[in-house]
């Protein structure tokens, strides 16, 4: 389980303060085999992990499960964008933020603290002119990458187990999902969780939480595809 | 100018009427012994049929209309007038009846059915029935609609630590922390809960 990986558990704790929350129950499937034995699973567990301000205004957003490695990876890319706007004022936050999102260079390593510490203390951040704000900014976050070494904790996945599911869906969220996500954050103004759940699930994680059924409908009833 | 239903009473044979005429037939006793050249009369069906039918259909109607006294009760006039003339071929009608059917010609034992849960068990599975499918589901959807946050959730029964991750309560307290302590929020979504055992 992701959160009982030490690594992420010892990040986690001492970097954010954590709550969980559920968008909906989860669909779950019950296989009889008679006899009083019975298999319950579930279907379509969906996650997204929200990064926000201390006033609700998310700033960052991971679509699906990841390995603990890219876990990792995107908490130390949340963690230096923080520490990049949270003394912005808020219109100059949310010009930072949605600029991050649209340059897939800058977000693909994530900002590194001590270069961000060098734009606030020469004050180009500060700067709210175009030229001389987004284009240092652009320049600054392409091409950098996060201080943490990660190579020496690979994840090591059990044989043909649940973990090559888990790399591939971290691949498949990563390359895919990702940067559906970047470009949502990007032309949106900063804004609650509860804003974004409902277009992440539908346009990002494929699950339409205005459908009952979740989508699943016509593999278990039959019939067209869509909302039911 | 005279119309047929000026002189002929028309009948009309409901389904009360019909259960009465059957029942009549019945408690009439068999009918009279096949002759031997049965099959060779003409008039058979109406002597085996018809002319039995339209006695019980008049004296029927005339004890309908107070003439005749009702007959004595028999156990075919009792389950006619008891019974649904709907056949019935739910489960529980065919299938059970031929399987108990079956199990009593091979000498087997009655079908075992599990007994009704405790009253104690029973009231849990109630009240968690109707929390999960008609409470939360219409919290969820309200709260989701009004974007007025997530719903409290009350302690799962049979609930998993969620990771060794110190969670807060709610989103809403998470936020009030952060403001305290200058951190950044993480809010983890999902369908489900984290403390539950298949998530």
């Amino acid at each position: 389980m992701l959160f009982s990986h030490p690594d992420v558990v010892a990040q986690l704790t001492e970097h954010f303060e954590c709550a969980w929350e559920m968008v909906r129950p989860v669909p779950k499937i019950t296989v009889d085999f008679g006899y009083g034995r019975q298999l319950e699973r579930t279907l379509l567990g969906n996650v997204a992990t929200y990064f926000t301000f201390a006033d609700g205004r998310v700033f960052d957003l991971v679509p699906g499960l990841v390995d603990p490695v890219e876990y990792q990876r995107r908490l130390d890319q949340a963690l230096g964008l923080h520490r990049a706007v949270s003394s912005l004022a808020e219109a100059e936050a949310d010009r930072f933020v949605r600029e991050y999102h649209a340059d897939p260079v800058a977000w693909s390593d994530g900002p590194r603290e001590e270069v961000v510490q060098q734009m606030l203390v020469q004050g180009l951040v500060a700067d709210v002119s175009k030229a001389r704000v987004e284009d240092p900014i652009k320049r600054t976050l392409r091409g950098l990458h996060t201080t943490r070494v990660l190579d020496d904790r690979t994840y090591v996945p059990a044989a043909d187990g649940p973990g090559d599911h888990l790399l591939e869906d971290t691949a498949h969220n990563r390359e895919v999902r990702n940067p559906k996500v970047r470009r949502m954050l990007a032309g949106q103004p900063l804004t609650t969780p509860a804003f974004w759940t409902g277009p992440v699930y539908r346009e990002v994680l494929d699950t339409d939480l205005d459908d009952p059924y979740l989508g699943l409908a016509p593999y278990v009833l039959g019939g067209e595809g869509g909302r039911h | 100018m005279v119309r047929p239903s000026d002189t002929e009473p028309e009948h009309t044979m409901d389904r009360t009427t019909w259960t009465l005429v059957a029942a009549a037939a019945l408690a009439a006793g068999p009918a009279p012994a096949l002759p031997q050249d049965a099959s060779s009369t003409p008039d058979l069906s109406k002597r085996l049929v018809e002319r039995p039918l339209k006695e019980a259909l008049k004296e029927t109607l005339e004890r309908s209309a107070g003439s005749v006294p009702d007959p004595a009760p028999t156990p075919e006039l009792v389950l006619l007038r008891g019974v649904d003339l709907q056949p019935d071929v739910s489960k529980f009608g065919v299938e059970r009846p031929l399987k108990q059917a079956l199990r009593d010609a091979q000498g087997s034992p009655l079908v075992e059915r599990p007994g009704p849960l405790p009253f104690a068990d029973a009231a849990r599975l109630q009240d968690r029935l109707s929390k999960d499918v008609i409470e939360l589901p219409l919290k969820v959807a309200l709260r989701r609609s009004t974007g007025a946050g997530p719903v409290d959730l009350p302690p799962l029964e049979n609930g998993v630590e969620p990771g060794k991750v110190a969670w807060h309560g709610s989103f809403e307290e998470a936020l009030g922390a952060a403001a305290q302590s200058g951190k950044p929020v993480l809010l983890f979504q999902l369908l489900g809960r984290l403390d539950d055992e298949f998530c």
